[in-house]
């Protein structure tokens, strides 16, 4: 697809840019066809690693950003998710799927498919498989998007730092979709608060309840440990990371892209009460955690998965000159205002910004601030499970490995029990 | 005050001293007062003791130790054992004098309190498990008593409004209404709220307290049950576990931390809180949690949040921090302190609370202006209530809403080991509803 003018191009930014909003159009108009030799009009090729809901999602938004790409090929553990992904993504872009049979199943898909000729992949598997499908795609030159979180232990983060380091190197992008940071009305809202409009800023406190949970599949006859807890991944710490992890990291990421900083130490409680039949696997349904930070401030985090029990969504930052309700982009006191309405379409943003990116000749690397809220999600969990105190710096260097090493399929996989404050070691 | 307490001289004092005190105080004491004692060597004063555990045989002491011309002369509990051996901790922490009580002033049952009552006592010590305690109140107040209540008042909202009624009948008859919110009544403590409320931090943003500690009176196994013993006396006896009994660990201990996130926000009421809370240990047929956290929500957008846990092996803490628009406050370890543009740390004289709060009960009973700390140990036990329910329920709970609760999980009428209770089981968010 090297014919590709700057005329259709333009044409489709266009189109594609009114639905998505401001912000990234500016940076696309003016559109340098190639900078120093990199071939910029390359049609891409993109790969999805691990097709559900969230990858197919992902699949379309890539699609959508750049007229120049094509779904190049698909891995997911189970053929079944393949179909569903691919029939969707027909429909949306009629042309645009050529797969062919790089189709690939298994737990060694992810690596049939970056070896099958893709320029760009979207890892959005299970969070525990992260780690080694980013290290892998970065070997093998594959600029990448990576769903949140990035890991499910500290051994994980470590890993995800090391292989950022690597594509930094090699020039290869990285994009988190941690997406709030591609949110139009949130940025304005962050670059209100980073100029001081609501003065130094004290505590934050974040609330998600959430009432509806994971689907859970019943165990069917044939499946091995490992097929039974990847299809019910949400309720498995090693492939979840539990849910402040795989769900909160959203607002963990938000507090610290506000600080600025990460956390000196979590004290953190939680546990599970409402979900405890052996079903739900051994994630808990509620936590507790306060941040401590130097200088003083202090982030009250609070989050369940609880059905029946009140919904409720709040990020709101307190500072010695006013506050902001984060969600409601409204900041109160001497600066007064509201910043936005509603929400722009952030996932297809952070899609959009990647490849125009690319397309300039950019590298984006959101490697660093993706990993570290990994681990402040990780750091709280830990302080949970074993009811300890927990430094970033214990946490940073933490062995507690939960992802098994060497997986077979039908390897022998008990379900881990649940943790137990005071019983269960931190490591 | 020297002034016979007939004369004239001393009803001018006291509609000024009620004055100082505070609104509440001052209608009432148009009416004189008529239980009053003057000084020491006016009136030998009688002391009754209801609920003989440590915290009862502390109290009581402290209680003869606070004056000069004082004597117990009745003792009860729920269980024979506990009279004799609380009466013979007190007697080695007070004169001899001071110990009168006699065999037949020894209530054994869960009716002792009735008789303490009715036995002649001008005072009580309330120290029972806090869910009998609305119905010690009001009926103590009936029989014009002056009361030393323990924390919390109640474990159920019908409960707090019995605690109300005895309130207000205490301020009415001019009774002495002292709260166990004993942190009220330290030197440090006092200071800090003080300086505090004056704006050395700047303004309130947000209190952050713990209590996390291992479990207290955890359940013995069901195999260690004495037979014959009534499913009543068996849960009286391990009354700990059972929320009823105990308003669960967060009521019943971190309802200290609650009552400084109260005194924080000068005893005026959150607009709602949420919670989350379980039980991660196995509770061997109680029903009460082993951690909850909550927050409170006021409507100048300032926080208080509390961390409770009762687990061995965790991270022990219980402090309070408060961070202001200039500055944070600290309780930790002992030490009471600000940062900030106005850091400070309380150097003054430090003092046993437990005696404090007895040595000023019985001046302001001596003086005949009592101390009624009523309205806000009503505050500070429906906040932990509040908290409480939110954490079982999943709710969101409203401080209108909880102050229109219905729901009573401890009946107080009982009086015999056979009478029937109604346990709840174990909460479960989103599945237990507020009533």
């Amino acid at each position: 697809m090297k014919e590709n003018t700057s005329a259709s191009r333009r044409k489709f930014i266009k189109n594609s840019s009114a639905t998505v909003g401001g912000a990234a159009i500016a940076s696309q108009l003016a559109l340098p066809s190639v900078t120093f030799g990199v071939d910029l009009a390359k049609k891409f090729k993109v790969g999805l690693i691990g097709c559900g809901g969230r990858g197919t999602g992902a699949a379309n938004q890539a699609l959508n950003a750049d007229s120049n790409t094509e779904l190049w090929a698909f891995a997911d553990m189970f053929p079944g998710q393949i179909d569903k992904s691919q029939n969707i993504l027909n429909k949306a872009h009629p042309g645009r799927v050529n797969v062919g049979d790089r189709q690939f199943t298994g737990l060694n898909a992810y690596q049939q498919l970056l070896d099958s000729g893709v320029d760009i992949v979207l890892i959005a598997t299970p969070p525990g498989f992260r780690p080694v499908h980013f290290k892998a795609a970065v070997e093998a030159g594959v600029h990448v998007f990576a769903e949140k979180p990035v890991a499910t232990d500290a051994p994980g983060v470590r890993s995800v730092l090391a292989t950022n380091e690597l594509a930094k190197k090699k020039g290869i992008a990285v994009v988190s979709g941690l997406c709030w940071r591609y949110e139009t009305g949130m940025r304005k809202v962050m670059k209100e608060l980073h100029n001081g409009a609501i003065g130094n800023i004290v505590n934050v406190e974040s609330t998600r309840y959430l009432k509806g949970v994971a689907k859970m599949a019943e165990r069917q006859g044939g499946w091995t440990d490992l097929e039974y807890q990847i299809r019910n991944w949400y309720y498995f710490t090693w492939l979840s990371g539990d849910f402040i992890v795989e769900q909160f990291v959203h607002e963990l990421d938000k507090v610290s892209w506000l600080l600025g900083k990460y956390p000196e130490a979590v004290l953190a409680s939680g546990g599970r009460i409402s979900r405890t039949e052996e079903k739900y696997g051994h994630v808990f349904d509620h936590f507790n955690a306060i941040y401590e930070y130097k200088g003083g401030q202090r982030y009250y985090a609070s989050t369940r998965h609880q059905p029946g029990c009140d919904g409720v969504f709040r990020d709101n930052a307190f500072g010695t000159e006013g506050w902001c309700d984060m969600m409601k982009f409204t900041i109160y006191g001497k600066n007064q205002q509201r910043l936005a309405k509603r929400r722009t379409d952030m996932h297809q943003i952070e899609h959009d910004e990647m490849y125009a990116s690319l397309r300039q000749g950019e590298i984006p690397n959101n490697g660093e601030y993706m990993a570290h809220s990994t681990l402040m999600g990780i750091m709280a969990r830990e302080s949970a499970y074993t009811g300890k105190r927990i430094t970033w710096n214990q946490i940073l260097n933490s062995k507690q490995r939960y992802v098994p090493e060497n997986l077979q399929w039908d390897m022998k996989l008990p379900d881990p029990p649940v943790a137990k404050p005071g019983v269960t070691p931190f490591v | 005050m020297n002034e016979n307490s007939n004369s004239p001289d001393r009803r001018t004092f006291l509609k000024s001293s009620s004055a100082a005190v505070g609104g509440a105080a001052v209608a009432s004491s148009v009416a004189f007062p008529t239980v009053t004692f003057g000084k020491p060597t006016d009136k030998k004063l009688k002391l009754g003791l209801i609920g003989c555990g440590g915290r009862g045989t502390g109290a009581a002491s402290q209680a003869l130790k606070a004056d000069s011309n004082i004597e117990i002369t009745a003792m009860a509990d729920a269980f024979p054992e506990k009279i004799d051996s609380s009466l013979g901790r007190i007697a080695k922490t007070v004169e001899d004098v001071k110990i009168k009580v006699k065999d037949s002033h020894k209530f054994v049952g869960l009716d002792g309190y009735k008789k303490v009552l009715d036995s002649g006592v001008e005072v009580v010590v309330l120290t029972t498990p806090p869910g009998f305690r609305p119905a010690h109140l009001v009926e103590a107040v009936k029989a014009d008593k002056h009361v030393f209540t323990e924390k919390p008042m109640a474990t159920d909202v019908p409960g707090v409004r019995l605690v109300r009624e005895a309130v207000e009948i205490a301020k009415k008859k001019e009774l002495a209404m002292v709260a166990g919110f004993c942190w009220r009544y330290d030197y440090a403590r006092k200071e800090l709220f003080k300086r505090i409320h004056d704006g050395q931090i700047g303004e309130v943003r947000a209190g952050y307290g713990t209590y996390l500690t291992g479990p207290v009176k955890p359940m013995p196994p069901e195999d260690k049950r004495p037979e014959g013993i009534s499913d009543l006396e068996w849960m009286v006896r391990n009354w700990y576990n059972f929320n009823w009994l105990s308003g669960d660990g967060y009521v019943e201990q971190a309802i200290h931390t609650v009552d400084w996130v109260g005194w924080l926000m000068k005893d005026r009421p959150p607009v709602s809180c949420t919670a989350v809370g379980g039980r991660q240990i196995p509770a061997h047929g109680g029903n009460i949690f082993d951690h909850m956290e909550v927050n409170y929500y006021w409507d100048d957008h300032s926080r208080g949040t509390v961390a409770q846990r009762q687990i061995s092996g965790c991270h022990n803490e219980n402090s309070f921090y408060v961070l202001g628009s200039e500055g944070e406050a600290w309780i930790k370890g002992g030490r009471v302190y600000t940062t900030g543009k106005n850091a400070w740390r309380y150097r003054g004289p430090k003092n046993n609370m437990y005696q404090t709060e007895h040595d000023e009960m019985f001046a302001s009973i001596r003086e005949g202006n009592v101390n009624n700390d009523g309205d806000r140990m009503i505050t500070s036990t429906l906040m932990g209530i509040m908290g409480r329910t939110a954490a079982y329920t999943g709710k969101e709970i409203t401080w209108e809403e909880i102050s229109n609760a219905k729901q009573q999980i401890a009946p107080q009428d009982l009086l015999n080991w056979q009478d029937q209770v109604k346990v709840e089981p174990m909460a479960l968010p989103g599945r237990t509803r507020f009533v």
